[in-house]
């Protein structure tokens, strides 16, 4: 006997002191100390959902965009897409969509820190002139000379029919020096005249007093369109906690209740909610609840599976305590080992139930099929630990490789899952080989068992399957070869867009704002040292073939500032005779108002006639509105002169209207030059660094989320500079780190396995018979995979580790069964075969409840959960096969040899 | 950003003179004239146009001098000048240049796209309260911006001359008033272009008109060459052309009021008042 061996021997000679000697006690024990760990884990165990998390910040690319974080605060924002049709009215209805739902969001500081959807010329103070276009800036410039004399004789006057007459005056002139088309451009002017004529008649009719007619501070917001102009996008910045799931679950309960009460005021408007934040909570949604689904399903399946293996409700509760307390023990592990969990070590439990639960499913397996044969609870127990237990620490152990080979990956996120999840496996085998054979031990003593034994122990119809094993190699060689071509049209698709449920608004509106207007929630960053390299890298990456656009602070510095101000300066100069300050206001006068209105009314006529002519269907419209307000007061001053009078409040309103539209346009013109401490903070925050840098967004010309376009993109902005950063990046960087870390784990795992199986077995044909049903069941995955159309993505490459721990373990306890089986032929001449034992149902069994744990996700809408849900039971299935198919001929052809 | 103030300074430009050309005016191989009988306003108020439109063509053949433009919306001094001092090139509308294209030596060289349109309609329409469905029960007088040119209108609109319609023809300055009098029944019924029916749709009174007949498509204004087409007229025709491409044309052209020039109408010729092959002979 090898050291090994007497080792092997005395280890489980202890073990079965133990839990013989003192089952309750050990049961006990297990049961203090998951309550323990439960009650630790509940009260320290702490959820970082925080995706910035998942990668060490000791990779380069990662501390580059930890410290642009840092240095230029969080903007991720959530995007309203609020669809324009590319109409005016459409726009107006959107800016109407915009507005209302500001005002919602406003009252609530705490969940919605910022709103941004608009810039107004107030807000960016007596610089705002300076913002405009030189071309604007001398049209500008033109119209304050042309109404000057209108302004200064008005000024002078005060009364509403010298008001009217000015207008007249203006229109006329307008025509003279203006075009065929004198008011093309002039349907704002239109509005204004409608709006006063309007106001002036309600006032007359009794149907309203003075408001505002005229505010240059509140007009020339500037709305955030899309450049089409087909969309108008509002940006959120929303409160974030990284101790839930969904980081913003709150905000986003209360930006989609506000949009909806919006969309109960404006029905007509199309608008929805995007960006990552949304699309990261979204997801979480859909797993959720898929993920809660497939649990039901599963229990309720694999409940009803163990029962009628397991003969009665008995055996599985107590394979269910144990597994309990072992994951029970794990959480308390999670809370000593990291004090918190990740978005992808969440999921050990699920793991755990996976693989843990096969541990013991071979246990009670083996306990049955020696109680079927004897009476004798004690006996039985002893041979499941003795027979079955090296098996079971064999398969533990080959998956604790594949969760221990990523532990130093920077992808932390992976690296904290293998730790957890690899400890959560020891742990199970601890608890199947203490606290269930307890449990056994305990149950059967006190004879709680279904008297009537388990009829479903073994599958000896297989056992013909593998009596020509030659012809069955064979067969199944010639199958696997004529499929091997699909095993080459698998590909990785890097999409995650791909992954999210199909019709999500999240997900709808992103392919919408990415199809409508090139824009793209997405952007990379950069920083620049001084305004010289702004400039010149804003110049070079827009000349990139994948960049749509470049924002920078060099979009809300204007330009030509020098030459603006000296015009801006000349025509302040003719403003600067214009007062309102000591305009007269004399008592209306119904007459002198009836001959104006007489010749605005020709003067409109006139108008209209061209309009019609050009085809301005719309301008004539508001014209028409006019004339009829001018008709109707024309004809209430006719029959009722004292009237008038109600035009006093109007008039003294229109002057002090003037007076600070006077006062803020002379602010305006007389602005200095803007640098960027000139900005406002919520303007030069989104660009100026905490360390003085300055930040640029790249935003992508074509889609990104398809990870060709991702890769050309970073890889030319890389050339331009290569400390590029942003969320493109991220997802690059990481998605190829995880690609990466699942290949290197798989390599390594299956090179783990093979030296842990050599030393074990010491033979490398033992080593090739019990690697041999992964292989083939791997191959027969690709293949079923090529012919399905399904391919790898990030999601289900996550089965790959899982597949091999489990396709590993079928082998080695079908293979610990058949030397087994050998011995004992060589031995007592009883000859048993391999399908007439409770091994290859166990195996069976196994595979069934991983297939069955994943099988709920067939149904996930979450397409990623789906695809991981498809990989996981088809590779499963072709696990058991490879198995039950494979393994036996193969084993029989050996032999024989 | 860039666009920050265009709100507030619209509101301001609206009401002054967006168009102030400072190029000296001179003649030149390139002289035109607008010649739209019928259209409301005055030549004083479409100088402006007429200056910019000769400062484009300037820079844009890098000429020396600016060309001169003269704008007509009467036919009487339009077809004097034509015979003392003929211009170059010029832009008509179709009813002008059907009644004289025979009589003055002119070559369509592109065509207007008035309201984005390459074809225009013409549509005689009467006042819904007193339906007439048939025009030729139609009585008194018919009211048109295009009818100062009655018999080349009456051609193209109803394929015979003037004389032998039921009704007489009126040009005029005003065509809404004209619509509105034919709906109070002051006069009998009113012809519209293609871009002036679709001003009245958006009007309270479309409720209040019917179409009584439609011309076939018609071809838009014309941009002709007087004279023998050289050099000079594929120079011209490849700006025009280009128009609407041109980002320094877009005012100049919402002025003109057409989207861009395209290739002359080949149906121009079956237009021209007295031709072989014509719609009618007066």
């Amino acid at each position: 006997m090898t050291v090994f061996k007497q080792f092997q021997e005395a280890f489980f000679n202890g073990l079965w002191r133990l839990v013989s000697s003192r089952p309750a006690a050990v049961v006990a024990i297990g049961l203090a100390i998951a309550v323990l760990s439960g009650t630790a884990a509940y009260l320290f165990l702490g959820l970082n959902s925080d995706q910035d998390k998942l990668v060490s910040p000791d990779t380069a690319f990662h501390q580059r965009y930890l410290a642009h974080l840092e240095n230029f605060g969080d903007q991720e924002y959530l995007y309203v897409v609020i669809q324009t049709h590319g109409t005016e009215e459409g726009k107006q209805q959107a800016i109407a969509f915009a507005e209302d739902l500001n005002m919602r969001l406003r009252q609530h500081p705490e969940l919605v820190h910022a709103v941004y959807f608009r810039i107004s010329p107030a807000e960016l103070g007596k610089g705002a002139l300076l913002f405009a276009s030189q071309e604007e800036a001398g049209a500008l410039c033109g119209a304050i000379r042309f109404l000057v004399p209108f302004l200064t004789a008005w000024s002078r006057d005060g009364s509403l029919s010298g008001l009217l007459d000015g207008l007249v005056n203006l229109f006329k002139r307008e025509g003279r020096n203006g075009s065929l088309v004198p008011a093309l451009l002039a349907d704002q002017a239109f509005q204004a005249v409608n709006g006063l004529l309007e106001q002036m008649n309600n006032i007359l009719t009794g149907k309203g007093s003075y408001r505002t007619v005229l505010d240059l501070s509140l007009a020339g917001s500037e709305y955030f369109f899309s450049a089409s102009g087909r969309l108008l996008i509002v940006r959120i910045l929303p409160a974030k906690d990284f101790g839930t799931m969904d980081v913003i679950g709150e905000p986003l309960k209360v930006i989609r209740h506000a949009m909806d009460a919006t969309r109960a005021v404006y029905p007509d408007v199309k608008a929805g909610l995007t960006g990552r934040p949304v699309l990261h909570a979204d997801e979480m949604a859909t797993t959720d609840r898929d993920m809660t689904l497939a649990a039901l399903i599963a229990m309720f399946l694999a409940a009803l599976l163990f029962m009628l293996i397991l003969h009665g409700w008995l055996r599985p509760l107590l394979l269910l305590i144990a597994l309990i307390m072992a994951i029970a023990w794990s959480f308390g592990f999670a809370t000593v080992a990291t004090g918190e969990l990740n978005l992808l070590s969440i999921v050990f439990a699920l793991v755990l139930v996976g693989i843990g639960v096969d541990f013991g499913v071979h246990i009670t397996m083996r306990y049955v099929e020696v109680r079927k044969e004897t009476r004798d609870t004690d006996h039985a127990v002893r041979t499941a630990i003795f027979r079955t237990g090296p098996g079971v620490i064999l398969g533990a152990v080959t998956s604790v490789c594949a969760f221990y080979t990523v532990l130093w990956s920077d992808f932390i996120g992976l690296a904290e899952l293998g730790l957890i999840g690899g400890t959560g496996v020891l742990l199970c085998l601890v608890s199947m080989l203490t606290v269930l054979p307890a449990l056994l031990l305990l149950a059967g003593r006190h004879d709680l068992f279904p008297s009537s034994a388990p009829r479903i122990t073994a599958l000896p119809f297989l056992e013909r399957l593998s009596s020509r094993p030659g012809r069955t190699i064979l067969m199944l060689l010639a199958i696997t070869l004529a499929a091997l071509p699909a095993v080459f049209r698998v590909r990785f698709d890097y999409n995650l867009l791909e992954l999210q449920a199909r019709g999500l608004e999240s997900v709808e509106y992103e392919r919408i704002l990415m199809e409508t207007s090139g824009e793209s929630t997405w952007y990379a960053i950069l920083a620049a040292n001084d305004l010289k390299e702004v400039e010149h890298l804003a110049a070079t990456l827009s000349a990139a073939p994948c960049v749509g656009k470049v924002e920078s602070i060099l979009d809300v510095i204007p330009d030509n500032q020098t030459a603006k101000i000296a015009l801006y300066e000349k025509t302040g100069r003719h403003l600067k005779q214009v007062s309102f300050s000591r305009t007269p206001n004399p008592p209306p006068d119904a007459d002198r108002l009836i001959i104006s209105l007489e010749r605005l009314s020709l003067t409109l006529e006139d108008l209209e006639e061209k309009l019609f002519t050009a085809g301005a269907g719309p301008e004539i419209a508001l014209i028409e509105k006019g004339l009829a307000s001018i008709d109707s007061m024309i004809t209430l001053l006719r029959q009722d002169p004292d009237k008038a009078v109600l035009l006093t409040a109007f008039q003294t309103g229109l002057i002090k209207d003037l007076e600070r539209s006077l006062r803020q346009l002379k602010t305006w013109l007389s602005a200095k030059p803007i640098t960027p401490d000139d900005l406002p903070a919520f303007l030069r925050d989104l660009y100026v660094g905490k360390d003085g840098t300055y930040q640029l967004k790249i935003i992508p010309e074509h889609d990104i989320w398809d990870f060709d376009r991702l890769k050309e993109f970073v890889s030319q902005l890389r050339r331009v500079k290569p400390e590029v950063s942003g969320v493109p990046v991220e997802v690059l960087e990481s998605a190829a780190m995880m690609h990466r870390t699942f290949l290197f784990a798989a390599a390594m795992t299956i090179g783990l396995v093979t030296l842990i199986l050599w030393v074990y077995w010491r033979s490398a044909a033992a080593v090739f018979l019990t690697m041999l049903p992964l292989g083939v069941s791997m191959v027969w995955l690709m293949e079923i995979m090529g012919l399905a159309g399904i391919d790898f993505n990030l999601a289900n490459f996550f089965a790959i580790p899982i597949l091999i721990a489990i396709g590993v373990d079928g082998g080695i306890h079908l293979l610990a069964r058949w030397g087994e089986l050998q011995y004992m032929a060589e031995t007592s001449d009883q000859r048993i075969g391999l399908f007439h034992t409770g091994t290859p149902t166990a195996v069976a069994l196994s595979f069934a409840t991983t297939m069955i744990g994943f099988g709920g996700l067939l149904f996930a809408h979450h397409r990623g959960l789906a695809s991981l849900g498809w990989v996981m039971v088809l590779g499963s299935l072709m696990g058991m096969l490879a198995c039950l198919l494979v393994l036996p001929p193969a084993l029989k052809l050996l032999r024989r040899r | 950003m860039n666009r920050m103030m265009t709100g507030c300074i619209i509101f301001l430009a609206a009401m002054t003179a967006l168009f102030r050309p400072v190029c000296a005016v001179a003649g030149g191989d390139f002289d035109f004239a607008v010649i739209q009988p019928g259209q409301p306003g005055s030549p004083e108020e479409a100088r402006p146009v007429m200056d910019a439109l000769g400062c484009y063509i300037q820079k844009k053949l890098g000429l020396d001098r600016t060309p001169t433009g003269k704008y007509f919306n009467r036919v009487d001094p339009a077809l004097g000048f034509l015979h003392n001092k003929r211009p170059a090139w010029g832009i008509l509308s179709l009813a002008f240049y059907a009644g004289h294209a025979h009589e003055l030596d002119m070559t369509p060289v592109a065509g207007t796209r008035p309201g984005g349109h390459d074809k225009d309609l013409w549509r005689l329409v009467g006042s819904s309260r007193v339906p007439v469905t048939d025009w030729k029960r139609l009585k008194g007088e018919v009211l048109g911006t295009m009818l100062f040119e009655r018999q080349a209108a009456a051609c193209l609109l109803f394929g015979i001359p003037a004389d032998r319609l039921p009704f007489t023809l009126q040009g005029t300055f005003h065509p809404l008033r004209s619509l509105r009098k034919v709906i109070r029944g002051a006069a009998g019924a009113a012809v519209l272009d293609r871009v002036q029916y679709a001003s009245v749709q958006s009007l309270s009174l479309a409720r209040e008109v019917t179409t009584i007949h439609m011309s076939r498509e018609l071809p838009t204004s014309p941009a002709v060459w007087f004279g023998t087409p050289g050099v000079r007229t594929r120079e011209l025709t490849g700006i025009l052309l280009q128009m609407k491409g041109d980002r320094d044309a877009q005012h100049l052209l919402r002025m003109l009021q057409t989207d861009g020039f395209v290739p002359a109408d080949p149906d121009l010729g079956r237009c021209r008042l007295g031709h072989e092959g014509t719609d009618c002979v007066p």
